[in-house]
């Protein structure tokens, strides 16, 4: 909230695009980007913490990427992108060791078929065709059924697509549509823009910058492994990307509001003088456009605190206070 | 009903007379009336019994009563110095019991023990007469009883001519009449001692009803107060010696000499009082009392006994405050004068303490004394001190019985003489136990019964008047000698002593009491003085036995809450520090437990030491129930139930048991749900089956239990509930069977999602927290449905809605979502991954199959007909060696078919019903071309052939090493067969690689080498039959024995071969 400590803010520019691919304006102030990365800190340390406590369950010190899909396994939808794109990450990593980095700079972060297509368009051709055989390594996670018994079935070549992941489709179709939308009316030159700012991430080679600002080494033995610094890339990408949403959707319902209540004053002074207002050439814009303030933030994130009724159902009766946690975005 | 009320409405004097004669014989008064009384009214029932048998007309002048007193009034109403008040006493006694009879009928509540009372006419009389006479017999004692002339007159003067009317008839009975003319009807008067014990119980019950005043408890207020004074004085008395050794231990002294000794030196070093040290002292000696001694014979016993008299009686507050302590001269100057010998219960104590007595008859002695001191200073008949002795001589007299006449003896002078006398018997008296005082007095009276027993009579003189009692009065002395033999006769009662002189009796006799107490006249003006005394001065409650008892019972309670309630209004003003009022549960639960059981509580009245502990007891605010009428409905009793339950069952016999609403029905999701967990079991099985070839792999020792398989246990969904708590009275929503029946589904539910096994407490907590979910589901649904919101109107589906998502449901969807996703896809799922896991199971087993597999599925014979032996090298069998194959004319090794019949009928039946099949038709031999036959066959042919001998030649040669020796053989070789084309043999003496260069793909995986074969063992070429010719069709047979090499195995090597081929 107070942007006046700019060593302890390290990724504004990171909010600041994420920010502006899910909506925002270009330049959100400073405080709102400061508060987002607060937020978006202590959503990392809650996410560290527990998975920390999962893993100690499980029996082993370190985090590994099972225990934080699993903090968000009720999302079905958002495990299966996240899926993807380690799946897809796996690929880049035997691409790179089998052509010596023959593929660059692929959009990973966001929707696997975008990449193959757009950024990995020239380079792909050849290789596209081994990159599919390699995504099918796909990645299990340990609570899928076929792990419920002691002894699993060679792996199957021809998985067919499930349902879940057509969920996961469906989802990220959504999110090119808005995408689509978004950039429908862009110029080359912000498009390229636009598409820049869609890599942003706050671990995306800066690893060790990352681990340093969420303070790792308080929370957890050991050095985390990459799997979950980039699984948390993707989080933290999420988690920026939704308050953001929220946000915008509290601002509009503000002005929707604010606009009711001053027409009903307007209406009641009726004074038709400042009815008709002329417009002239020099006159600034219609209507300014408000970035997202801090307070659209906080209350996008109460929104998005809220607790769910099924963590409460069991105690509708009982009475008592309620223990909660923070919830994982 | 109305008949048996009609008696008392019209207060018809005859029947109501019956029936309370009936009573009485029930008993139905013991309850209610003092001894004195029931003797009263004993001695008229029998009389009256004698009485209607001979003179009917009897009745004729009771119902000349005006006064609505009944008959048995009448004659209940006996002469008492103021006869006319006990006499009415008594007769309102009888009256309510009658009349309490009269309220059941009001409710018709009676019973047929009931019924019978009241019927008119008795004709068992004679029986119950009898009986009645068995019990009367041994109170019936004779008492002098005057009649009091003056104040019948006063009262109804009917009365005294029908009691004298009635009196001569009466035969047994002694009725004298005095000078005076007046009818003296005697009755005897019952030291109660057994009565009023055995009376308790049943007074207990009606305890609740009587009306008590704590205000008229200061009397007993003081007097509590005083006995503990009392006792605190004593406890100094006896701490005073300040030396251990000289401490009062009794027998202990001795034993212990040395202990005390001990101690006594380094007692400055103890940090104990001494009080304190006896009383552990008494602790640790074993079971003894402290009056125990190993030197006196006798004397334990006795002073326990003793003991507790005295302490009986220092407890009998009501009469005995004023003899705990020696009077003092203060109070009466001229005590001492008049009084020689003094006595108090406090010196007796000491006297105890001190074993200054020797026998029972000198403990009694001094016990008595007290009263006696008492009756002779205080002569005054009204004088109130001569009330509470007479109290307490009754009292006294009651206990005494109980303590067993025992002398002490020295020990020695006890063995000396029995080792005179008799060795072979003991001691008569001394070692009967204390316990049982009825034995013990019988053994006391033969001895001491003339001496000490007597003295208790409890006559009851009727003077008239002082100045009346100057005149002679009627004595009638009978000694009755007790009849013993029955077990409830009263001992104390052994011989009576009824006199009659009331000389003195008016006047006090100063003279002091010798202490001779067989000086019989002396007691017995005594006794006619004291029973004087507690007539005249006896007051309404006095009349009453119940309130009598229930005083002393309470007596402590009532003190104590005194006292509690004093401290609540100190000084006048309300003290609000002090402790509230409250009952005590643990005294509560005494009261009800004493209530249910009366004969345990009994055993506690009758030992006196238990008595100070448990008398407290009996105030009524512990009886919580008190006052409340009972439930109408007392409900089903457990048999009621029985039979009923019996009854339905049986109709269920008949009927055949219907299925409860619990059963599991067999369609819906229940069914999908048993299908997945049969699923899982069986992926469970084959997981097993794989996880146990890869320990093969590893381990060469396999523990027997490892081979194991999982346990399949299929669910028995036509398990039902209990038929019991199926039948119709059974509650169907009873709590603890729908835990069960929910317990049974949720396990199910963790079956299905993938749980082998879980603990007990598991799953009764999920249970609970589903029961508490649906629970709150249904609450919030009921609140919607009752809301007296405006939205009333909303749909019920909309109500539902709400509801699940209030329970955290947020849409119905969730809940498809859930069988589609968790049941349904689960299934297909499971099924998926079964197949996977049984192909990969059937993978790891695959070279096994394979052999197996090849070597039967073309319905070969070779095991049966033993071709194998073929490959295997000549003559296997033996069959050359014996010659069999000329006589069979056998070419190969093989059995010849025809020696197995079965097999030949079998091929015999095939053909008949076949015929000619394709691969018999393949297997047709064709004879091979061999060199010299080629100008044989057709023209066209003979170069073609010429160029394959020419070829084969080549092959054939190439075995050869070295040149010369190929063409030697090129040009020589004669008698060449022709090789077929499909004999050259292929260009893959390498093993061919399949195009994707991996070698296959069943090798790629781990597989156990224990089901391949070992390397040497896999033949490239197998070698064919050593036939040279091919007529016989079953060895043409020939196939490859291995097939691991899909390549190899193709090539079906025909009959034709050279033996060069062999060698290849």
């Amino acid at each position: 909230m107070n942007g006046n400590n700019p060593d302890k803010y390290k990724y504004r520019i990171e909010i600041q695009q994420m920010m502006f691919v899910s909506g925002e304006t270009l330049d959100p102030p400073v405080q709102t980007t400061s508060l987002i990365e607060d937020i978006v800190r202590s959503q990392v340390v809650e996410i560290i913490v527990q998975a920390t406590r999962t893993a100690n369950a499980r029996g082993s010190k370190s985090i590994s990427a099972e225990d934080v899909i699993f903090l968000i396994r009720n999302d079905g939808a958002k495990v299966n992108r996240l899926r993807t794109y380690l799946s897809w990450k796996d690929v880049r990593k035997n691409a790179k060791d089998q052509e010596s980095g023959g593929v660059e700079g692929a959009d990973l972060i966001d929707e696997s078929s975008l990449a193959t297509t757009g950024a990995n368009g020239g380079a792909g051709g050849k290789n596209s065709a081994d990159m599919m055989k390699m995504k099918k390594s796909k990645i299990r996670l340990p609570w899928e059924l076929q792990f419920m018994f002691s002894e699993q079935p060679l792996e199957d070549e021809n998985d067919e697509l499930n349902d879940e992941e057509r969920e996961a489709t469906l989802a990220s179709l959504k999110r090119l549509k808005m995408a689509d939308d978004r950039t429908k009316g862009m110029t080359k030159d912000e498009y390229v823009h636009w598409s820049e700012c869609r890599q942003a991430s706050f671990t995306f080679r800066k690893a060790k910058r990352f681990r340093e600002w969420a303070g790792f080494a308080h929370l957890a033995d050991g050095k985390p492994n990459d799997d979950v610094v980039d699984i948390l890339g993707f989080l933290t990408f999420e988690i920026v990307c939704s308050l953001t949403e929220e946000a915008l959707i509290v601002k509009q319902e503000q002005q929707m509001i604010a606009k009711t209540s001053t027409t009903i004053n307007t209406t009641s002074l009726a004074t038709p003088s400042n009815d008709k207002k002329r417009k002239h050439l020099f006159d600034g814009p219609d209507e300014a456009i408000h970035p997202l303030s801090p307070d659209h933030i906080m209350e996008a994130w109460r929104r998005l605190q809220r607790i769910s009724p099924s963590h409460k159902s069991l105690r509708n009766y009982g009475g008592g206070r309620l223990l909660s946690r923070t919830n994982v975005i | 009903m109305s008949q048996e009320l009609d008696i008392f409405q019209s207060n018809d004097v005859d029947r109501l007379y019956t029936i309370a004669a009936r009573l009485f014989r029930r008993r139905a008064f013991d309850y209610y009336l003092t001894a004195q009384q029931l003797a009263v009214l004993n001695r008229n029932a029998k009389e009256e019994n004698n009485h209607k048998r001979e003179k009917p007309h009897n009745d004729g002048h009771e119902s000349k009563l005006d006064d609505d007193k009944s008959k048995d009034e009448v004659i209940v109403d006996v002469s008492l110095p103021e006869g006319v008040d006990s006499g009415r006493a008594l007769a309102l006694k009888v009256r309510y019991i009658l009349w309490d009879k009269a309220i059941d009928l009001l409710y018709d509540e009676k019973n047929a023990e009931e019924y019978e009372l009241f019927e008119p006419e008795d004709d068992g009389n004679t029986e119950q007469k009898s009986e009645v006479d068995k019990t009367t017999a041994v109170r019936e004692v004779d008492e002098d009883d005057e009649y009091d002339d003056e104040d019948e007159d006063e009262g109804d003067g009917e009365k005294k001519t029908a009691n004298s009317g009635a009196a001569p008839a009466e035969p047994t009975d002694e009725l004298t009449v005095d000078e005076s003319g007046n009818t003296v009807l005697e009755v005897p008067i019952v030291p109660t001692t057994e009565t009023s014990q055995f009376d308790n119980k049943k007074l207990i019950e009606n305890f609740n009803k009587i009306y008590h005043n704590f205000e008229s408890d200061k009397d007993t207020l003081i007097k509590r107060r005083k006995l503990e004074e009392n006792d605190k004085l004593l406890e100094n008395d006896t701490s005073n010696p300040k030396d251990l050794i000289s401490m009062n231990l009794g027998a202990a002294n001795l034993s212990l000499k040395h202990l005390l000794r001990a101690i006594d030196d380094q007692k400055d070093r103890l940090q104990l009082q001494d009080n304190e040290l006896r009383q552990l002292i008494m602790d640790v000696r074993k079971n003894r009392s402290k009056w125990a001694s190993d030197d006196k014979i006798g004397q334990e016993e006795l002073y326990e006994a003793c003991e507790k008299v005295v302490m009986e009686l220092r407890n009998y507050t009501e009469h005995s405050t004023a003899f705990l302590n020696k009077v003092s001269k203060r109070e009466a100057p001229n005590y001492y004068q008049i009084i020689k010998k003094p006595m108090d219960l406090n010196t007796i104590l000491k006297k105890l303490k001190g074993f200054q007595y020797k026998s029972k008859s000198e403990f009694m002695e001094d016990v008595l004394l007290i009263w006696k001191n008492c009756l002779t200073y205080n002569s005054d008949p009204r004088h109130f001190l001569r009330v509470h002795a007479i109290a307490m001589q009754k009292k006294s007299l009651q206990l005494l019985p109980l303590i067993p006449d025992i002398t002490i003896r020295d020990r020695a002078e006890v063995e000396a003489e029995a080792h005179i006398d008799e060795p072979g018997t003991p001691v008569p008296h001394a070692r009967t136990s204390s316990k049982k005082g009825k034995k013990r007095t019988r053994n006391g009276e033969i001895k001491d019964e003339s001496k000490e027993e007597t003295p208790a009579p409890t006559t009851m003189t009727n003077v008239e008047t002082p100045a009346a009692s100057t005149t002679t009065a009627t004595t009638t002395n009978t000694t009755n000698a007790i009849n013993t033999t029955t077990a409830t006769a009263p001992n104390s009662t052994a011989a009576l002593i009824a006199n009659g002189v009331g000389v003195t009796s008016g006047t006090p006799t100063p003279a002091p009491n010798t202490s001779t107490i067989n000086d019989a006249t002396e007691l017995e003006d005594d006794d006619n003085g004291e029973t004087n005394e507690y007539l005249n001065t006896e007051d309404n409650d006095k009349d009453d036995l119940e309130i009598q008892t229930w005083k002393n019972f309470t007596s402590k309670t009532r003190s104590d809450f005194c006292i509690k309630r004093s401290e609540l209004f100190r000084d006048n003003t309300l003290n609000p520090d002090s402790d509230a009022i409250l009952r005590d549960p643990k005294k509560l639960r005494n009261f009800e437990s004493y209530l249910k059981h009366y004969s345990e509580a009994r055993r506690h009245i009758f030992n006196p030491s238990a008595k100070t502990t448990d008398d407290d007891l009996y105030l009524i605010e512990y009886d919580i129930a008190g006052g409340l009428p009972a439930l109408p409905y007392v409900g089903m009793s457990e048999e009621e139930t029985d039979q009923y339950e019996a009854k339905l069952a049986e109709k269920v016999m008949q009927e055949g048991l219907k299925p409860s609403e619990f059963i599991s029905t067999d369609g819906g999701l229940n069914a999908v749900i048993n299908d997945n967990i049969h699923e899982m079991q069986q992926i469970r099985q084959i997981c097993f089956k794989i996880s146990l070839i890869r320990q093969m792999q590893q381990q060469t020792f396999l523990h027997h239990t490892q081979l194991r398989a999982p346990e399949i246990e299929k669910i028995d969904d036509s398990i039902d509930i209990d038929p019991v708590s199926r039948l119709e009275n059974h509650e169907k929503m009873n709590k603890e069977l729908m835990f069960y029946v929910m317990k049974k589904r949720v396990s199910k539910i963790a079956m299905q999602s993938g749980f082998e096994s879980t603990e007990m407490f598991a799953i009764d907590c999920l249970s609970e927290i589903a029961g508490s979910f649906l629970d709150n589901l249904v609450k919030t649904m009921k609140q919607h449905i009752e809301t007296p919101s405006q939205n009333q109107a909303q749909k019920k589906k909309n109500i539902l809605t709400l509801s699940l998502l209030e329970n955290g449901i947020i849409k119905p969807d969730e809940l498809h979502h859930y069988v589609t996703e968790s049941v349904l896809k689960q299934g297909t799922k499971l099924k998926d991954l079964k197949v996977k896991l049984q192909s990969f199971l059937k993978q790891l087993l695959r070279p096994a199959f394979e052999m197996t597999e090849k070597t039967f599925a073309d319905d070969s014979e070779q095991f049966l007909s033993g071709e194998f032996s073929n490959e295997l090298g000549d003559d296997f069998f033996g069959f050359k060696e014996l010659g069999l194959d000329k006589e069979f004319g056998m070419l190969g090794g093989s059995i010849p078919l025809h020696l197995l019949q079965s097999r030949f009928a079998e091929t015999n039946a095939n053909d008949d019903s076949k015929g000619i099949k394709r691969e018999e038709f393949e297997s047709a031999p064709y004879p091979r071309v061999k060199q010299d036959q080629i100008e044989l066959q057709i023209k066209l042919f003979q170069p073609i052939l010429e160029e394959c001998l020419q070829k084969t030649k080549v092959f054939n040669s190439k075995q050869y090493k070295t040149k010369k020796e190929t063409s030697d053989y090129m040009a020589n070789a004669t008698d060449v067969v022709i090789m077929d084309d499909l004999d050259y043999p292929k260009k893959h003496s390498k093993p061919k690689l399949p195009p994707n260069g991996k070698i296959t793909s069943s090798k790629k995986k781990i597989l156990p080498t224990t089901f391949f074969l070992p390397e040497e063992d896999v033949p490239v070429v197998q070698s064919g039959p050593l036939t040279a010719t091919g007529d016989d069709n079953l060895a043409n047979n020939t196939t490859a024995v291995n097939g691991t090499t899909p390549l190899m195995s193709d090539i079906a090597v025909d009959g034709i071969t050279t033996p060069t081929i062999e060698n290849f």
